[in-house]
């Protein structure tokens, strides 16, 4: 069973044209991606179709994809292309498709929830140029190392550090206090 | 891994955003999911010409036997096509042809006609010679 089986092993899979490997991948990283793609392209509707639309890519592209790699960092690669590129063909304004914050959304802690709306946050992101907006995200939000961040931006670890420690002082200058932004990990 | 922020946890999707998406993805991916290797589609592509390439070899076979081994009533005759044939069917016969035929079978049968009375003539002359011997 596809569940079993490790990254490398469902990619694997995946390569070999198994849906259902292909199915545990998309349920280990579409949550994740959607909030990825969401805070490029700022819609929520606009970030499934990112979201749909790379994995698709993606499933298309397997091939390219060492045996071993990681899916993670090459997934988002070609998840920010896409998202980017959506955001461009559209004209996407993110500071004008923001709807309601409070309908839906994501399940923040209680505490956060009472005090910071997901429209504050991605108001906050939008004022971050593209690169260290994302490299925030996959850095805070999915906990990837600054390596795989680097993979998935395509640029130098060191520079993946610099664009977190950056984005994070401005988070915190934008949304104050009640972000708590830990910096001894960076 | 280090710890996130879990701030950042209101980018996430709700449940039935999450299980959308992911219905979403699955119904485009699905028609995609069964690649065919080369191996598959040359597989595929045997199967289909196999029937072909079975009727193209019976063919071919029935025209090599019927070059290789001739008919007995064609052995050793010349064979004339239907276009050569045709071809000359519709040659125009020179301008009086049909005159000089005629006029050749008339000289013919008048020389017939000469050598039998000559022939008679002679056969009488030696009879008037066995009479005199």
């Amino acid at each position: 069973m596809p569940v079993e089986h490790d990254e490398p092993g469902l990619v694997s899979l995946v390569q070999q044209g198994d849906v259902e490997a292909f199915g545990e991948l998309v349920k280990r990283y579409a949550d994740r991606a959607y909030g990825v793609a969401l805070s490029i392209v700022g819609a929520p509707q606009d970030a499934e179709d990112a979201v749909q639309t790379a994995f698709i890519r993606a499933l298309g592209r397997i091939d390219q994809l060492r045996p071993g790699s990681p899916f993670g960092p090459w997934f988002y690669s070609v998840l920010r292309s896409t998202a980017l590129n959506l955001r461009r063909r559209e004209g996407l304004r993110t500071h004008e498709t923001i709807p309601d914050a409070t309908a839906g959304g994501g399940r923040p802690d209680d505490d956060l929830d009472r005090t910071l709306t997901r429209e504050q946050v991605l108001t906050a992101l939008e004022t971050l140029p593209e690169q260290q907006r994302t490299a925030v995200v996959l850095y805070d939000l999915e906990g990837f190392s600054h390596r795989e961040v680097a993979e998935s931006l395509g640029v130098a670890v060191g520079t993946s550090r610099a664009h977190v420690h950056h984005g994070r002082r401005a988070l915190r200058n934008l949304l104050g206090p009640i972000v708590e932004l830990t910096e001894g990990d960076n | 891994m280090h710890d996130r922020q879990r701030w950042l946890d209101i980018l996430r999707p709700d449940e039935v955003t999450a299980a959308r998406l992911r219905r979403a993805i699955l119904d485009a991916a699905r028609p995609l999911g069964k690649r065919d290797s080369w191996w598959d589609v040359a597989s595929d592509w045997a199967t289909l010409l196999t029937p072909v390439a079975a009727a193209l070899t019976l063919i071919f076979a029935g025209l090599a036997v019927r070059q290789g081994v001739p008919s007995d009533d064609a052995a050793g005759s010349l064979r004339v096509s239907a276009d050569v044939v045709e071809s000359l069917r519709s040659q125009a016969a020179p301008a009086g042809f049909s005159h000089q035929i005629t006029d050749d079978a008339s000289m013919v049968f008048a020389a017939l006609n000469e050598a039998d009375s000559r022939e008679l003539s002679l056969e009488e002359l030696a009879d008037e010679t066995d009479v005199e011997h």
